[in-house]
């Protein structure tokens, strides 16, 4: 009984926890689990891992709100600013973040349902995919691209792919920055600061809100959520693959301009993903996240026993994180009517800009700067913001080339 | 989809989640196993075992102790830094002597890897005087 207490503490103190680096832009799950590795001679190391999972799994619910609401996103999250931002220029903010909700909530009930399956399927793709992963890479940029609506734009969509491109590959083969902070900077300009300075630009101001959580169709929801758990399965699986290129995976599955299906659909890899790893910790011993590397180094061995305590807190956590979001969002959304967009997007322009200098110093401002440049050229130029994601896609492929 | 659909199946989430939480919990744990019942097939396996110091090294504040139960041997690894946790919390591990009777918790691990020794390392938890 005693064990059953402690575990329901530290799985509420991670939920408190993920709330807290879901909302924060810039703090991640992975730079908390350190911390908690080093507590875990101290307390029960199962009690740190349920903490952890409780963290991993809340923080995908809430980083919504930043990456939505804010413009500031994180990796998982970056390719939700555009529609998500979107709609809460149209007055729809609230539904933005409901879709979200939907879809992690959806994905969380229909994986436990495919469970027995999953635990079978990911050994099977892994034994047999993963010898594809940078042909997949190149399939998935190619569609980007040529999904571009002129010929001009194809070109404009492969410069500013290359360009990110680049920037990645720079970055996770000269290491100039912590290994924890690696992206962060890089991130933050090409998805947070050149979204912002465009709000910024267009005088951007946040109409009146619909506060009614509207009625999802049920195709709709289940479209979405089928799609981001098929995207989730890949990350699960295949190394490389993280949420970030599941997304764009997704993206270019979803329906053109069905914003509502595509935020369903993130909303469920983020969460996804996080379930996933533990089933690949246990398929397949291989950690695919950080919060499930951290698992592993903190117990010793990771069997069935442990798979189930680890996944029923997940359950717990996100009936904690739908449960809280249904209370705040629109709480959330009222306070932003209230305050002058401008200045706010000044202001958290200037957050980043110092977690940025904090967190990675002068070089990581250097890195943002030109981040912040190359992340400007998709609005401007008018095409797609996912062109971008080859600041993880380029490395990758050219990583996983046989060559 | 209405709030009220959503609401309701986080509801379910956690309440099963809560069951699953409860049987998973009483099955995680250390077995408790006489030392010559510990073999290669349990690496990996987290156990409890009690037993007499029969010998004690400490190098780097790591601390290696030998303990035995009339079954059979083996060596318990006990890192720095959670013997100086438990010389704070519950027991002065660097103090044991030989023929000092405890009980300790652990995880079964074969070091160097592949040469078929095993030992058992404190990852946590109490280690008490026999009683």
């Amino acid at each position: 009984m005693i064990e059953l207490l402690g575990f329901l503490l530290f799985t509420l103190a991670g939920c408190l926890l993920g709330v807290f680096t879901g909302i924060t832009p810039g703090i991640h799950v992975n730079l908390i689990s350190i911390f908690l590795l080093g507590a875990a001679a101290t307390f029960n190391p199962y009690l740190i891992a349920v903490m952890i999972i409780a963290m991993a799994v809340t923080h995908t619910f809430f980083n919504f709100f930043p990456s939505i609401l804010l413009g500031a996103p994180e990796p998982e999250s970056a390719l939700s600013v555009l529609p998500g931002h979107r709609m809460l220029l149209k007055g729809r903010g609230v539904e933005a973040i409901y879709l979200t909700i939907v879809g992690g909530v959806g994905a969380v009930f229909l994986c436990v349902i495919l469970f027995p399956l999953f635990l079978n399927l990911i050994p099977f793709l892994y034994q047999y995919i993963q010898s594809a992963i940078s042909l997949i890479l190149i399939v998935i940029a190619f569609v980007m691209i040529i999904t571009e609506s002129h010929m001009k734009g194809r070109g404009i969509a492969l410069m500013v792919f290359l360009l990110s491109g680049i920037l990645g590959y720079i970055l996770l083969n000269s290491y100039p920055l912590p290994s924890n902070f690696l992206l962060f900077p890089a991130f933050t300009g090409l998805f947070g600061i050149s979204t912002l300075l465009v709000s910024l630009n267009r005088k951007t101001e946040i109409p009146e809100q619909y506060m009614e959580t509207p009625k999802i169709p049920g195709r709709l929801a289940l479209s979405g959520i089928l799609k981001g758990l098929f995207s989730g399965a890949m990350v699960g699986t295949l190394p490389a693959i993280g949420a970030a290129q599941a997304t764009v995976l997704t993206q270019q599955i979803t329906r053109r301009g069905d914003e509502k299906e595509f935020l369903v659909s993130i909303g469920a890899i983020n969460t996804i993903v996080a379930l996933f790893s533990l089933i690949s910790l246990y398929t397949i011993s291989r950690a695919r996240s950080g919060a499930a590397l951290a698992v592993q180094n903190v117990l010793a061995s990771f069997g069935l026993n442990e798979l189930l305590l680890l996944v029923a807190v997940a359950l717990i956590a996100t009936g904690f994180s739908v449960i809280v979001m249904l209370k705040l969002t629109k709480k959330v959304v009222r306070a932003m009517q209230r305050i002058d967009y401008t200045k706010l997007t000044v202001f958290i322009i200037l957050v980043l800009v110092v977690l940025v200098l904090l967190f990675t110093g002068p070089m990581g401002i250097f890195i943002l700067f030109i981040s912040s440049a190359i992340g400007l050229l998709a609005p401007l130029f008018g095409v797609k913001r996912s062109n971008l994601m080859g600041v993880l896609m380029v490395p990758l492929i050219i990583y996983y080339l046989p060559i | 989809m209405e709030e009220k659909v959503i609401r309701n199946i986080a509801l379910l989430c956690s309440v099963v989640g809560l069951v699953l939480l409860y049987f998973a919990s009483s099955m995680i744990g250390s077995t408790h196993m006489r030392i010559g019942e510990i073999s290669i097939d349990s690496v990996g396996m987290g156990v409890k075992i009690c037993g007499i110091v029969e010998n004690k090294k400490v190098s780097n504040n790591n601390v290696f102790l030998m303990v035995g139960d009339g079954s059979g041997s083996i060596k318990l690894v006990i890192f720095g830094k959670s013997a100086l946790k438990l010389n704070e919390s519950s027991i002065d591990v660097h103090g044991l002597c030989s023929e000092d009777e405890i009980c300790s918790t652990g995880v079964v691990d074969e070091y160097p890897r592949g040469s078929g020794e095993l030992e058992i390392k404190y990852t946590g938890g109490n280690i008490s005087l026999y009683d």
